[in-house]
This record gives C-alpha cells, structure tokens and sequence, in this order.
C-alpha cells in the first residue's frame, strides 16, 4: 500500500505526472460519420492526487478515462502512464478500474469475484484469500464472502468492485460514476469510504462524475469538460483541506467552490458552438 | 449489398465444405462394402479350364493347340478315356501315329454366313470354321424376360445381338441407348420345364460366336461361303494332375488353383473312371449319440462339415459302414466323396483311393475364380457398389431433375403434389397444435394453480411416443365414421399433440414476462383484466409465442409426416420416404430427405417472416 | 366454516349414484354384497363431514377420501361384473364415481391457494395437486375402459397394462438396454461433445460463425422421418445408425447453444478482463465458460427429451432386428397388442423423465447461482 505525504492544502507534491494527457484526440467511426469524443485534450495528474473529470453527457470524460485504461485507443495524441504507453501499463496491472455498474461474475461467491484479479495474476492461493479477506474487511463486508452477488444490494456489490479493483493495490484507481446507481445517502457513505481509502492507501484516483458536490468534496483538483466536441475547458484546484468530513460539505468554502465549478460548467456550455 | 455478401460467402463455402466432405465420407462409408466384394470368391467371375480341343482339324495326323504343351503335364484324351494310340508332342504340335476318329457334323448356313442350323443339340462340343477352332462367347443381361419386358442392360452397346435363334436387327427388332438394349417386341417368356437357357434372354455375342437356340450358331461376323462344323468328337489335351502316381498317394494338385467348391460340373478322372464330385449321405440321421452310419458305398473319403476326416484316428471303417469315434452332432454334415478338396486355393485334391501305379490322374474340366466381378481396386469397386450406402454428392443434383418429372404432374406420385400435400398436412396441425398450445397457455397464466398441477405432466407427456399410437387412434377414428383417406384429422391429431408442447410453454412464458411497470401503467388507467391481457400481455409475449411456433413448425412437419408413414394412405412425402426405404434408391433417399428438410426450413422461415410483418417492433440482437 | 361447494356437488353426485342403476339390470347398488356399499355409504358421509372444514388437513383427508371412494365404487363395479351382472355402466357408477373425483378436485383447489413458504405448506401446494393427477387419470382410464366395457384390442385397460408390466419387465429392460444404453446414451454423449467442441471452434471465428450457424439453425428443422432412412441406409440397420440418429439430434441444438453462451456476454465483463490484461485463455475459462453453461444446459435438457424419442421413432423407420423399445411398440401396436404397446410406452417414458430429471439436477448442481433458479 502507498502512503504519501499530502500538504495541507491537498495541492499535489512537486514530483514527475504520474499520468500525463498530451494533445489526445478520440474519434468514433460511425454510419453519420464520425463522431469527434475527445478533442485537444491536455492532462497532467500528480502522484496520490484525487482528480474528478466533471461535465455533461457527452463531454467524452468516459471516454478519456477508458482511454487512460487502455480499453480504447486515441485517435492521435499520446497518453502515458507512469512513464510507460497505456497498453503497458495496462499489461503491468498498474491501474485498476471500476465502471458504473458492479459487473460481478454471477457465478463467483463475493469474496472469489475479489479474487478475480489475483488468480488472473497466478498470485498463490493462501496469499490471495488472505488478500481478499483484508479488503473486504477494508469496504466492511466481511460477513458476506460467502454470498452470491445477487444477494447483496446495489451499494454493496458497488463496494464489493471496489474492492475488487484494490485488490492487487494497484498504484492508479480509475472510477467510472461508480455511485451513479445509488441512493443520495448511501452516496455519501459511499464517498466517505472512498475517502477513507484514498487516504489510507495514497492511491492516485481519477473519478469521472456528473455530481459537483460529488466532486468538490473528494477532490484535490476537478477537470471540467464540455460536450460537442468533447474537451478539456478548465482545471479547478481544490483548496478544501484534509482530512474531510461532514462538516467540510456544509462550509462556506466548499460553497464558493461547488458555484465556481458550476459556472465553469455554465461558461462551458455557452461556448459550445 | 456488401453486407448481404459478407454474410453469404461463409455459408457459401461451408455448405462447399460439407459438400466436397460428402466425397471422402461416402468413400468411407463405402468402403467396407466394396472391400467385401472385391475379396469375397462369390463375387469373382468364374473361369471354365477344360482338356482343349485342337485349333486345327485339317490335318489328318498332326494337331496343332496354340499353347505350349508339357508332355508330362498332359496327356490326349478322347471323350471320358486317354488316347490309346501312340503320339509324340512337340512344342504346341501332336503327331499320332494313324488316323484320330473325328466326326464333324456340318451345319446350315441359313444366311449370309452369319447363322447356321444344326440338327445335333447344343453341346460343349467345339466348332470349326474351315476347319479351325472358333471360340465361344456371350454376354447376359442382369433381367429376364417375362413376356413383357423390352429393356435389357448390357455393358456395351455395339455389337451383334441374338434372340432366340435370331440375329437381331438394329432399327427394325431393337434400338440401343447408353448402356439398355430396348426391343420393339417383348421377349417372350420362357415356359418350359426345363431351366431357362441362357439365349432366352437377347445376347450380345462377345466371342466368336454364340448358341442362339439348342440349334443355332450365330457368329459375330458373317463368314460368307465358310463351312461350319461341330465336332461331335474329338482328341482333346487335358492336364494332368500333379502328385506321386505309386498306389499310395493320394494327394493330387491340379493347375490352377482357387477352385470353385461348388463346382458341380467338375470332371477329375482316372484313367477312364469318372469321380464325381458331389456326395453321398449316410442312410442314418445324426442325433447326437450314434457313432456309426451306413453309406451307399464302401470306400470314399468322408467329410465332416467339408473337412476331410482320417481314417483310423477319426473312424473305422468296415465296408460300406462306418464307426465314428465321436458321436456326430445334429447340425454337422457327414458327406461320403470320391474325392475331398484339401486346399482349394492351391488346387489340391485328397483321393479316396490311391491311384495304381501307371495310372493317369487328369482333369477333364473344373472351374476356378478368375477375378472380382466389380473391378480390380477397392476404388473401382466401390464405383461399380449397385447401392451406395451413402450417395456421392453430384448424383442428389443430377438424379433431381429425373427424380421430380418421373410421376406426371396429376398423379398421386408426383414430388411437387406430394410435398403439397405434406405441407398441408403441416399447416393444420400446426394450426391447430397451436391454438390448444395458447388455448392452454392462457389457462396456466390465469389460473396459476392449474399449472402447478398440470405442467409437470405436460412435460412428460413429451416423452411418450405417441407415433406408436397412430394404428389405434386410426381404428378409434374409423369407428366414428371418419376414414383417414380422406380426412386430416390423424395428421391434425398427430402434429398437433406435437407442436402443442413448445407453444404452450413458450406462450405462457411470454404471457407471463411483462414489465411489472407496463402492469402498473394499466392500473392506473383502471383497464379491466381482459384489457390487460390483450392490450399488454399479448404484445410482450409475441416473441416468445413465435419462437415457440418456430419450434412447433418443425414438431408439425415431423407428426405430418409420421401420420403419413403409418395410416394407408398413399399420399404425401411421409408416403414417398417409406417407399423408397422398402425399394429405392438411396440417392432418391437422400433427395427426400433434403426436400423434407427444405420444407421445415421454409416452414420455420415463413413464421419468421409472420413475425416481422405482425410485430414488426421486436428487436433482435 | 366455509363450505367446500365443489365438494358438496361431489358429495350430491355420489348419493344420487348410490340410488341409480350399477349395471344392466340392476336397480341400483343395493343388490350387490353388504361389504361394498356399506363403505361407499360411509365415505360419502365423510366427504360431507370433511367438507365442511377449512384447514389444511382436512382437504388432504378429503382428497385421500375421494380418491378411495372413486376406487372403492370401481372395485364394486368389478366384482360385479365377476359376479355375473353384464354389460355397460348404469349412470348410478358414473355419478358415485364421478362425485369421488369431484370431491378430490374440490379438495385440489382449496390446496392449490395456500398461503405460506413453511415445508409443509410447500408440500401441499407444490407437490401434492402435481402428485394426485396421475392417479385420477388412471382411475378414470379404468373406469372408461371397464365400464364402458371397450374391449383390450380395442383400448387396454389399467389393469391389463399393469399385468404386461410386471410379467415381462425383464424383457422390457432388455429392450431400453438396447435402446437406451447403446443407442441413446452413447449418441447423446457423442453429439453433446461434438457440440461442445464445434460450438467453441465457431465461437472464436466470425467467419464460421456467419458459415455454419444458419447450417444449425436450419438443420435442426430436420425431420427425423427424412434423416433415419438416409443414416439407415449410410450405417446399416443394426444400432449404429439409431445412435448416428441421437448424435445429430443433440449436436445441433447444443452447438447453437454453446455459441450463443460464448458470445452472449455483458461488454463491460469483457472490459473487466481486458483490464486485467487477462489472456485469453484466462477470459476463456473465466468469464465465457462460466458465462455458457446455462446456456449448454438449456440445451442438453432439450436433446435429452428429443433424443430419447427421436431414437424410437428411428426403430420404427429403420427396420432392423425386433429388439429395443421402438420396435416393441411397432410390433405390439401392429399385432394389436395395446397392452403391451402402453406398457412399452410408460416404460419408455419413465426413462425420459429420469433422464431429463437427472439433467436438471446436474444443472441444479453446476449451475445454481443463475437468475433462473432465483424465486420470483
């Protein structure tokens, strides 16, 4: 597990991007012809940051965050991942990815469906129960190892991927609206959690959202997008300190913060042409 | 249309995979047949080895024989005796030392010296044409005459044809195609008691000549002004048999080997005693205790179930009885020869008695297989297979087109009626397997307690073959009145209880798989249940309902079908298939089967294409 | 205390019975043994006292009575007819009869809409109104076929069906073992593995995907009256072209299957295991594998009901040496031996339903975490 260091501010340490976007291009081919994703996008990402990418249906932040996976690939531009082409870093298991929904395999008990990615990795099985064990003590669903997913509710089978995708400590979390689907206070447990985790581990997470206080309140920076074409159209730091809590999403602060990026959202969609 | 084509080449290539496979396949399948026929004896063609004849009569002293003659391999024989007189050989040449008795018998030319008549019967005797050896040949079709039959197959086509004593005329008495001689006239029916005679049947002369009648030599090509005579006797060169001539040895190897066992015109003789080759049972049946048997005769070799025993240590013998050491079982046979066949590939022969020495051992004339009838590889063999087990693919499409115009269009027989028929019978009992599969399908749904009692009956009710019924509920339908020759009712009956299974389940799991949300809609419009079920539950079960009837086409074909196999009517493809398992073809097989194939297929298409002109809506991924 | 009323009528038909005709010429049961009517009169007073009650146990014990009395009334019936008294039913028997199925039916739906998920609850409501039809069905058959006096050529009774069962079930069992053992089981187990093989190499190319798929879909509208004279006459009659007959029927409906389980998979799975950078072997055995097999199980309960009728069919079509169940039934129904036709068949579909149920089970076992087996 990494721990770093975090100033106060939560302004990220002088160090080399762990990830760096650099002028990335994504188009579709299509019937209509092709659709632009991703237009003139420009990214660097610190080591231990929590970054949201935030904007409206379209804007192409999935498909930046699929792209930093590799689980597609630019049109032009080029993208490393610590140092290395996102094919390789996705080959060393640098990063590891929850998507929207839960995708668990029906057929796997909880604690084997956070397995997955240890068996995938030959890791010996004493080591890998042992490892699954401690994280799904970690998201606190230790009682239901032996459970088949469908028996587990949507928060918790989200908890569960969760899990799953920390299970091989990966040093990169790229999270795809994972509390979408979910109810506003388990969301906020939810992101409490989440918080938790990051600063327990130091992992360096991007987390795409359409939710501006989702977004303020667990980020170190937030990237706002536009849709059509599908770019880049403000970097906001976020100066809320750490460690935070309740209170933080009632200051005034973090107020100030959420109507900033709101009008940069608002400006955004003007400039749309 | 780059789709259409990116779709259709792959099946375009494995449906030519599978085709070009049907060739190794059919090889395979084949195999064991063709094998069988090349290796198994009764399938060769049989050749004749008789004492010859000389090639040439003119001569008073000298006779010439066209082969090389072995001095000690032979020896002159006339008619069942060896030639007294001296005589010296010399290469293929005899000189005797006086005259030889030849009697010739002319014959009359009864044409242009192509038919000659004579008052002797037909015989093995030789004939001469200005005084050299003819030889004798002919081929014969596979059918006989029955008074109505015009057609004959023969391997060739060109050539003299005889009937009856009669040099058969091209364009006035017959005319040829491919392969089938076809006569303007019948041949008639052999009605004698006597067996029929080859030249019952037209002949196609392959030798020099042939026997036309019991009186008649056709020969195959008109020798104007020649002089025919049949040799009523005549010195022959017969072969010798190999073996110690000491008055012990019994053993005696003949020339040519792979005898004819059944051989029943075999001649083996010494000196002038004939031995006949078939035997003699005892007066005594076996009964499985007694030991000893009287036969006709003393002496002989006996044979148990064709294995020559020993005597002395299988039996005794006191004349003509006979003590057996072991009781003889009821299934054995105990044959009593003047001679035992010991190895019939090798030729040889175990004597009953030992020749005395100086004695002559000779063969007058045996048969012996000469070589498969069918071809000289297992390849050529299985081309020649009469029935194919399985058809090499190009036949089903070129044995289509004869296949579909051989009944006219108005008969019964016709493909085209036939598969109208079937495809009738189809429709009716998919139609109404159909409405009882909703029928019931609707009653499970509405009354769920109705299912939990029935369903798992239903199920079973799948397993149980109702074809076997199809005689009883024939005669239960005769009983009221209702004759299946014109009714289709047992098709309705049978293809419905078939397709009625996929239909019920398939509907009540559509009518049942509805959006709890779509439900909730129609409660807040406050429709009564029967608007539920017609404006909400009909639609969503639509594609479960053609998938099943889908299911249900192919059980409708197939209960169409078996009706049509067991009641008597004589009408459908079931009807066709049954025939042709009873005689046919298997090419005429397999050209059902895909036709039978290609209706299910149509049938399942045109509820595909039902289903997108009805619910046009239903998305398929 | 809610009154039963189909029970009732039940209880109303079988008093009119007891006063009508029994047979021809008699007026009514009271000429028959004191030791049959004198039970038939009890039970139909605890038809009318049971059906007064609601609980639970008192539609088992009404359902158990109007069974008995439906046999009891049978048995008089028959000893009847043993005793001398010919001919048809009077409408006496029917009603009696009649009124015993009525009461059972009646105790059928009250049991059938209970409430509650306890075993014992379940048992009654799941298990026993599927339980009971068999039995109904057969006392109705004798019935008929007694009372209406239809003779054995004609339709076979319960009884005589019964009779051919247990004096030759040793030649019965000869013949599955022939059919099933050696025709079925081993085409079944040929055309399942051929399928299973088939179906993963077509799964991985697209090419043969768009090639053969429509082969399969196509093929498994093929008529078994067309394919068994064809495989008759390629194998010979023996069992060989029986078994090529169960291996083609199985093999398709399990390739198409296989496919489908293959490919039918939720994107974002697949993404998972691309984000593991798993090979493809692993996504192999992992996620498509796994994914297939309620898909291959679909499939193996659907042969295993086709193949085993499929094959009989097969016996009848291809004529071959006169053992096995198939040919059982053709010559038995040939010779007029209904008897022993039905006999074969309840034979045949007992098989059926053991096969098909010790797939479900396998199913059951391996396949337990699917949606299908979640109650709704």
């Amino acid at each position: 597990m990494n721990k770093r260091p975090l100033d106060e501010q939560g302004a990220p340490a002088p160090a080399a991007p762990i990830i760096s976007v650099r002028n990335v291009n994504k188009s579709f081919l299509s019937k209509g012809g092709d659709i632009v994703a991703l237009q003139g996008a420009n990214l660097e990402v610190a080591d231990g940051e929590f970054v949201s990418l935030i904007g409206p249906s379209g804007c192409g932040k999935t498909t930046l965050l699929r792209l930093i996976a590799d689980l597609d690939q630019v049109t032009s531009g080029q993208i490393l991942v610590k140092g290395k082409t996102p094919e390789k870093a996705r080959l060393d298991r640098d990063y590891g990815y929850v998507f929207q929904a839960p995708v668990l395999y029906e057929w796997r008990t909880v604690k084997r469906n956070v397995e997955l990615p240890l068996e995938l990795m030959n890791v010996p099985k004493a080591r890998r129960q042992h490892l699954a064990g401690q994280l799904l003590e970690l998201v606190g669903l230790e009682r239901f190892a032996k459970h088949y997913p469908w028996q587990l509710s949507g928060g918790m089978q989200q908890r569960v991927s969760i899990a799953r995708a920390l299970s091989f400590s990966p040093s990169i979390l790229l999270m795809d609206e994972p509390f979408g689907a979910l109810d506003e206070i388990t969301r906020e447990q939810m992101q409490m959690e989440l918080l938790r985790l990051w600063r327990d581990t130091g992992t360096t997470t991007i987390f795409v959202t359409h939710s501006i206080p989702e977004a303020v309140f667990l980020s170190t920076r937030v990237v706002v997008m536009s849709a059509r074409p599908g770019r880049i159209t403000d970097i906001i730091p976020l100066d809320l300190p750490q460690p935070r809590t309740v209170e933080t999403r009632e200051s005034a602060r973090f107020f100030e913060l959420a109507t900033r990026v709101r009008e940069a959202l608002r400006r955004s969609e003007k400039d749309a042409p | 249309m780059r789709r259409l084509l990116e779709n259709t080449f792959p099946l375009l290539v494995v449906l030519g995979a599978v085709f070009l496979l049907g060739y190794p396949f059919s090889y395979l399948m084949g195999y064991p047949l063709a094998q069988n026929n090349l290796e198994d004896r009764n399938r060769w063609s049989q050749q004749i080895v008789e004492a010859l004849p000389p090639l040439d009569i003119g001569a008073p002293a000298a006779l010439r024989f066209g082969t090389p003659l072995e001095p000690d391999g032979g020896l002159l024989v006339l008619g069942n005796a060896p030639y007294a007189a001296e005589y010296a050989v010399q290469a293929d040449a005899i000189t005797l030392a006086g005259a030889y008795p030849l009697v010739l018998d002319p014959f009359t030319a009864l044409d242009e010296g192509q038919t000659f008549r004579t008052d002797q019967v037909a015989s093995e005797s030789p004939v001469y044409l200005d005084k050299r050896l003819l030889k004798p040949g002919y081929e014969k079709p596979l059918e006989k005459p029955d008074g109505q039959r015009v057609g004959f197959s023969f391997s060739a086509t060109d050539g003299v044809f005889v009937l009856r004593g009669r040099l058969l005329v091209q364009g006035v008495d017959y005319e040829v195609q491919e392969g089938v001689l076809t006569l303007k006239e019948p041949a008639p029916l052999w009605l004698a008691l006597r067996p029929e005679a080859d030249w019952a049947r037209p002949l196609r002369i392959t030798g020099d000549y042939a026997w036309a009648d019991d009186h008649t030599v056709i020969l195959q090509q008109p020798k104007p002004g020649a002089r025919l005579e049949l040799a009523e006797t005549v010195v022959r060169w017969a072969e010798r048999l190999a073996g110690g001539v000491d008055g012990i040895n019994r053993t005696f190897t003949l020339v040519h080997g792979k005898l004819v066992p059944s051989d029943a015109q075999r001649q083996i003789l010494v000196n002038d005693q004939l031995l006949r080759a078939d035997g003699r049972r005892a007066l005594e049946r076996a009964d499985g205790v007694r030991r000893q048997f009287t036969f006709p005769e003393p002496g002989g070799v006996l044979l148990l179930d064709g294995k020559a025993l020993e005597l002395g240590r299988d039996y005794e013998q006191a004349g003509a009885t006979v003590t057996l050491n072991e009781p003889l079982s009821r299934r054995s046979q105990l044959l009593q020869q003047d001679y035992a066949i010991l190895d019939a590939d090798a030729g040889q022969l175990l004597l009953a008695q030992a020749p005395a020495p100086g004695s002559a051992v000779w063969a007058r004339r045996y048969a012996v297989y000469d070589k498969p009838k069918c071809g000289a590889t297992v390849f050529e063999c299985f081309l020649s297979l009469p029935q194919h087990p399985v058809p090499l693919p190009h036949w089903i499409f070129t044995k289509a087109p004869s296949f579909v115009t051989r009944f006219e269009w108005a008969s019964d027989r016709n493909v085209l009626r036939e598969v109208w028929y079937t495809a009738r019978g189809t429709l009716v009992a998919l139609l109404s397997g159909g409405a009882v599969g909703l029928f019931l399908a609707g009653l499970f749904v509405l009354i769920r307690p109705l299912e939990r009692a029935m369903l798992p009956w239903v199920i079973a009710s799948q397993t149980v073959p109702i074809i076997a019924l199809v005689p009883m509920l024939v005669l239960i339908l005769a009983n009221f009145g209702i004759r299946i020759q014109t009714s289709i009712l047992p098709t309705a009956i049978i293809g419905g209880y078939l397709s009625f299974f996929p239909i019920t389940i398939g509907a009540a799991k559509g009518l049942r798989s509805v959006e709890p949300l779509a439900l909730d809609l129609m409660h807040s419009y406050a429709a009564s249940p029967w608007q539920v079920f017609f404006k909400v539950r009909v639609y969503s079960a639509l594609p479960f309902i053609f998938a099943s009837f889908k299911v249900g086409a192919a059980a409708s074909l197939v209960g169409a079908l078996i009706s049509e196999t067991e009641t008597s009517n004589a009408k459908g493809l079931g009807f066709a298939i049954l025939g042709q398992v009873q005689a046919g073809n298997v090419a005429d097989l397999w050209i059902l089967f895909f036709i039978s194939s290609l209706l299910g297929i149509l049938f399942v298409s045109a509820v595909g294409w039902a289903e997108r002109l009805l619910a046009p809506w239903v998305r398929k991924i | 205390m809610k009154l039963n009323v189909v029970a009732l009528l039940g209880v109303l038909l079988g008093l009119a019975g007891m006063l009508g005709p029994w047979s021809s010429g008699t007026l009514g049961l009271n000429e028959a043994a004191a030791w049959e009517w004198v039970p038939l009169w009890a039970l139909i007073a605890l038809w009318l006292l049971a059906s007064f009650f609601k609980r639970p146990w008192a539609h088992v014990l009404s359902l158990t009575l109007g069974l008995a009395g439906s046999l009891v009334a049978l048995l008089a019936f028959k000893s009847m007819l043993a005793a001398g008294h010919a001919g048809p039913a009077g409408w006496g028997f029917w009603c009696t009869f009649g009124g015993g199925l009525v009461v059972t039916v009646g105790a059928l739906t009250k049991l059938s809409v209970l409430q509650g998920t306890d075993r014992v609850t379940r048992l009654l409501r799941d298990f026993l109104p599927p339980a009971t039809v068999p039995f109904m069905l057969f006392l109705a058959w004798e019935a008929v076929t007694e009372g209406m006096r239809i003779p054995m050529a004609f339709f076979p009774r319960v009884s005589d069906v019964y009779q051919v069962l247990i004096s030759s079930y040793d030649v019965l069992i000869a013949d599955s073992a022939r059919t099933v053992f050696k025709q079925v089981l081993s085409g079944y187990v040929i055309g399942v593995s051929a399928g299973v093989f088939v179906g993963l190499v077509v799964a991985f190319s697209l090419f043969l995907r768009r090639g053969f798929l429509p082969l399969a879909t196509a093929f498994s509208a093929i008529p078994i009256v067309g394919l068994a004279p064809v495989l008759g006459r390629a194998f010979g009659v023996d069992w060989e072209s029986k078994a090529a007959v169960a291996v083609i029927v199985s093999f398709f409906p399990v390739v198409i299957n296989v496919v489908q389980g293959l490919i039918t998979i939720d994107p974002l799975k697949l993404d998972l295991m691309r984000s593991y950078a798993a090979g493809r072997k692993h996504v192999l055995f992992k996620l498509r594998l796994p994914n297939a097999l309620p898909y291959l199980f679909n499939a193996l309960k659907i042969a295993s009901i086709i193949v085993l009728i499929s094959v009989i069919v097969s016996e009848f079509l291809i004529p071959g040496p006169p053992q096995g169940l198939g040919q059982r039934i053709s010559l038995s129904a040939r010779s007029g031996r209904y008897d022993v036709t039905f006999a074969t068949i309840a034979f045949a579909s007992a098989i059926g339903i053991v096969f098909y149920n010790v797939i479900a089970l396998l199913e059951r076992l391996l396949t337990s975490w699917h949606s299908s087996f979640r109650q709704k």
